[in-house]
């Protein structure tokens, strides 16, 4: 058995550039190699459809949820008897979606706490308590409007 | 068919759409790593190619042609999400749970071909986009090295090197993958 193929040599198998042909149908270890690396390669064109990020926008229902708290907290200062279904306000610093941007409404419990926490006197005090709302978010993750939802008080 | 003569063969781009619209989105998923921002591209880029249909004359195949298209679309799409930070930390890692290997293979195998994937998923990202582009078009598109340049632009001997180069460092991030 001649001298393995290189690293460099494999990689040039992989892409076409064939050397030492006679050497790789005799070695099972240089074969093995490069079928395995084809094997991967292969897996990974079936796999791609079906791939997605893992944490993608993990950081944006936070984000999203405070900026919308703080304007819902704003909203609520100057609505204190919110109705259900409201229309959507817009979150005046949030630049409108783009003409081809896809938006989704995400339903959101809004804190209590983080009402408070803004400096909004909550009636009556349930730290634990959450506030319904529709948020309509961006497809970056940002919010850009918001609707109560079933608010009773 | 127009009153001008000029022929636009609608069922034929139909026909076109239907066989590589998933091809084009593959391509862009793998490229910027967003599923949003790839349907985008492949609605733009299925757009622009009915625009130019009727002027397409077939001196490429509508594969590469398409793919010409969807690489400078990707180009563009990649350059605008420059600054998009909070994306480009997000698109870090692949979920290859969500890929169901071959059932015929052992629990070992299938552990070991998911591995792989998040591997290459991963080194992918690192790489310079003209190898990963080369990659792409290469080994999930299967095209060949002339429709390849076509395609991007770039010449054959830098199509080999772009290749190369990716090739030898996917296989060096699969190493402890085997």
């Amino acid at each position: 058995m001649s001298v393995h193929l290189t690293e460099e040599q494999i990689t040039s198998w992989l892409i076409g550039e064939r050397e030492r042909e006679y050497h790789v149908h005799q070695c099972p270890d240089c074969s093995e190699k490069i079928e395995a690396a084809q094997q991967a390669f292969a897996n990974f064109r079936e796999a791609i459809p079906r791939l997605r990020p893992r944490t993608q926008r993990a950081l944006f229902p936070a984000l999203a949820t405070a900026a919308a708290s703080l304007v819902l907290a704003a909203i609520l200062l100057h609505h204190p008897q919110p109705t259900v279904e409201q229309p959507f306000y817009q979150i005046p610093f949030v630049a409108p979606p783009a003409p081809y941007e896809r938006t989704e409404i995400l339903r959101m419990e809004l804190p209590v706490a983080t009402l408070t926490a803004a400096g909004f006197d909550v009636q009556p005090y349930d730290p634990a308590a959450t506030i319904p709302a529709d948020v309509l978010v961006g497809q970056d993750g940002r919010p850009h409007a918001f609707r109560f939802v079933n608010i009773s008080k | 068919m127009t009153a001008a003569g000029t022929h636009v063969d609608a069922p034929d781009f139909e026909q076109a759409v239907l066989h590589h619209q998933p091809r084009i989105f593959r391509f862009a998923l793998a490229s910027l790593r967003d599923r949003d921002a790839a349907e985008t591209v492949t609605q733009d880029c299925l757009l622009r190619a009915h625009k130019a249909w009727p002027e397409f004359r077939g001196e490429a195949s509508v594969h590469t042609w398409l793919m010409q298209i969807a690489v400078n679309l990707v180009r563009d799409a990649a350059r605008s999400r420059r600054f998009q930070f909070w994306k480009r930390a997000d698109m870090s890692d692949a979920d290859a749970a969500a890929w169901i290997p071959d059932p015929a293979l052992s629990p070992e195998a299938r552990a070991l071909a998911r591995q792989q994937i998040e591997a290459i998923w991963s080194e992918l990202g690192s790489l310079p986009e003209r190898q990963r582009t080369v990659f792409l078009l290469h080994f999930v598109e299967e095209m060949t090295g002339p429709e390849i340049e076509a395609a991007t632009g770039i010449s054959k001997a830098a199509v080999k090197v772009h290749l190369f180069r990716a090739v030898h460092k996917l296989r060096e991030k699969l190493g402890d993958k085997r």
